[in-house]
């Protein structure tokens, strides 16, 4: 599967709660998420990161 | 004498496909481990036996193709593991894309391989057992051998 490698100066938040046991991280639904392009990569494949900016509470 | 047990194995999964079909393609490539794995199972590449009984003669077996196999992992479902997550999209797939996997030995020692998803069963028994889910992976490609990272 190819997908378009997330770009620096994007930002990606959290769809909902997650962790990642291999790199040890977790992010709170609605939370900015740091991590690598590839690990975007995936996470956006998965449906757990998006670009939309979540509206305030 | 480097047998080993199998704690500490790990399984990953990557939407991403390797440039090239060989251990530097698919070490470029950035995995999400797959959490709460009890087991893998066996997998690899067989061949099929081709038999031919001659008239006069013994039993002959030749190569056939070759089958990759599959793994039906067994793992503890977790909704917020990322790994599982991604395996359950490669599972709910209508397309046939291909997803990569690396399985980790304890040693280091990897296997690459991609493979489409095939379902995601999910096991709910006794109450003294842990709500357990057995996705069908199967493999498309050869199955590379790599050693571990230096």
């Amino acid at each position: 599967m190819t997908t378009k490698t997330p770009g620096p100066d994007q930002t990606f938040y959290a769809t909902r709660d997650f962790k990642d046991v291999g790199t040890g991280k977790a992010f709170a639904a609605a939370t900015e998420v740091i991590a690598t392009p590839g690990e975007i990569e995936n996470y956006r494949a998965a449906g757990l990161v998006t670009t939309d900016k979540p509206k305030a509470a | 004498m480097s047998s080993m047990t199998a704690a500490g194995s790990k399984l990953a999964i990557s939407a991403a496909s390797p440039a090239t079909f060989d251990a530097t393609g698919y070490t470029a490539l950035t995995f999400t481990t797959i959490g709460q794995v009890e087991q893998l199972g066996a997998f690899g590449g067989t061949t099929e036996v081709v038999n031919f009984q001659p008239l006069d003669g013994v039993l002959q077996k030749y190569k056939g193709p070759s089958n990759s196999g599959a793994i039906s992992p067994s793992l503890a479902h977790d909704d917020q593991d990322a790994g599982q997550t991604l395996l359950r999209t490669a599972a709910d797939d209508k397309s046939s894309t291909l997803y990569s996997f690396r399985v980790t030995l304890p040693n280091g020692a990897r296997r690459f391989f991609q493979a489409r998803v095939f379902g995601y069963p999910e096991t709910v028994g006794a109450a003294n057992s842990m709500v357990m889910a057995n996705p069908a992976i199967e493999i498309s490609t050869d199955v590379i051998k790599a050693p571990a990272v230096a």
